[in-house]
């Protein structure tokens, strides 16, 4: 999975933004949303999402991948991640 | 007035103007706008928390590390640092550089626009944020301070100049070496200065009016002292300014045309970091 070109990211004290200029738009996520998007940077697969968050918050896997995967469709409903 | 302040919101006049940045950024890059320009923009963007690993950001950083050094221009030098300090594995580089400013030091122990040019407060002050950013001790930069205060102290006398002041007190907050009297006169100085719209010009009541990036300036100036009710005040006044001046794009009335968004952008993040 690949973000789009024109999507940009702005880590601000307390906040996520994911800035992008093709829609004009700004989106602002949670720290969930931020690991998400920087583990998909890093080119981590679904899987390894899981087990860090996992370990971060010690939620049950199967409920976080539901999350991970359902981030990840609304990223790409929107054009920010191919 | 105070209607109106309720009605802003300086976190999304924020959010705006990162955006219009990274925007011009791209823009700057593609019609190959002078360097300075565009590291001074990068800088700012990193200090708003911009990723450093864009792809808009390589090229600038590349051309950091080789304008440094082939360059008399302390500008130039002072924006090149900036970016590096965000830089891992960079240290030498920076240290080198940190050096080669030193050098250009006038015997008056300010620093000019370039080797060879008078003392001016404008670069003065950049230099003391570029320092502290790179941990210089105190102790490196005392008469460098000292030609600060010595220089404002008559520039007030004959009038003096919003940025200036606006530099004076923004140094301060960087190296608190100035006395306690002179920042008080310089914050009084500044206070007097606001336009009554709320706004600040290069002086008070000029034909021009208030002017963006000396707002910003000032404002970001100011939010170091907001233990100061009247500075409370100025600031809030500042801000209705702001949102009351901002064109639909989100720009400014200014060139050059990032000036503005970049001042106003970094007052909007020392306020909203002190609020938190």
């Amino acid at each position: 999975m690949e973000f789009s070109k024109t999507v940009k990211f702005v880590s601000r004290p307390g906040r996520f933004l994911i800035y992008f200029s093709d829609e004009g738009s700004i989106f602002e996520t949670n720290d969930v949303g931020k690991y998400i998007v920087l583990a998909l940077k890093a080119n981590k697969s679904i899987e390894e999402i899981v087990n860090g968050l996992n370990k971060e918050t010690n939620a049950d896997k199967n409920r976080i991948k539901a999350d991970v995967e359902q981030f990840i469709t609304l990223l790409k409903s929107k054009g920010i991640l191919k | 007035m105070a209607l109106l302040l309720e009605n802003t919101n300086p976190s999304k006049i924020l959010d705006t103007q990162i955006f219009l940045l990274i925007k011009l950024l791209r823009k700057m890059q593609l019609v190959e706008i002078e360097y300075s320009r565009i590291s001074e923009l990068a800088s700012a963007l990193l200090i708003l928390g911009f990723d450093i690993d864009d792809d808009y950001l390589k090229p600038v950083l590349e051309q950091a590390k080789l304008q440094v050094s082939k360059t008399s221009s302390t500008a130039a030098i002072i924006s090149s640092l900036n970016l590096l300090s965000f830089l891992p594995n960079q240290k030498k580089i920076v240290a080198d550089n940190i050096n080669l400013i030193l050098k250009y030091k006038n015997k008056d122990g300010g620093y000019g626009r370039f080797y060879g040019d008078r003392s001016r407060i404008p670069v003065c002050w950049r230099i003391l944020e570029c320092f502290k950013r790179n941990n210089i001790e105190d102790s490196t930069v005392r008469d460098f301070v000292k030609w600060m205060e010595d220089e404002w102290t008559r520039d007030m006398s004959r009038g003096g100049l919003s940025y200036k002041c606006s530099g004076i007190l923004i140094a301060n907050s960087y190296y608190p070496l100035f006395s306690r009297e002179f920042i008080e006169r310089s914050l009084n100085w500044l206070l007097d200065d606001q336009n009554s719209d709320g706004g600040w010009s290069a002086k008070k009541d000029s034909p021009v009016g208030s002017v963006p990036s000396y707002t910003g300036l000032a404002l970001r100036a100011l939010t170091n002292y907001q233990n100061d009710l009247r500075v409370k005040k100025a600031i809030d006044a500042g801000i209705v300014w702001l949102n009351s001046n901002m064109l639909n794009s989100g720009l400014w009335k200014e060139h050059p045309i990032e000036k503005a968004c970049i001042e106003i952008s970094l007052f909007l993040d020392s306020y909203l970091k002190c609020k938190t």
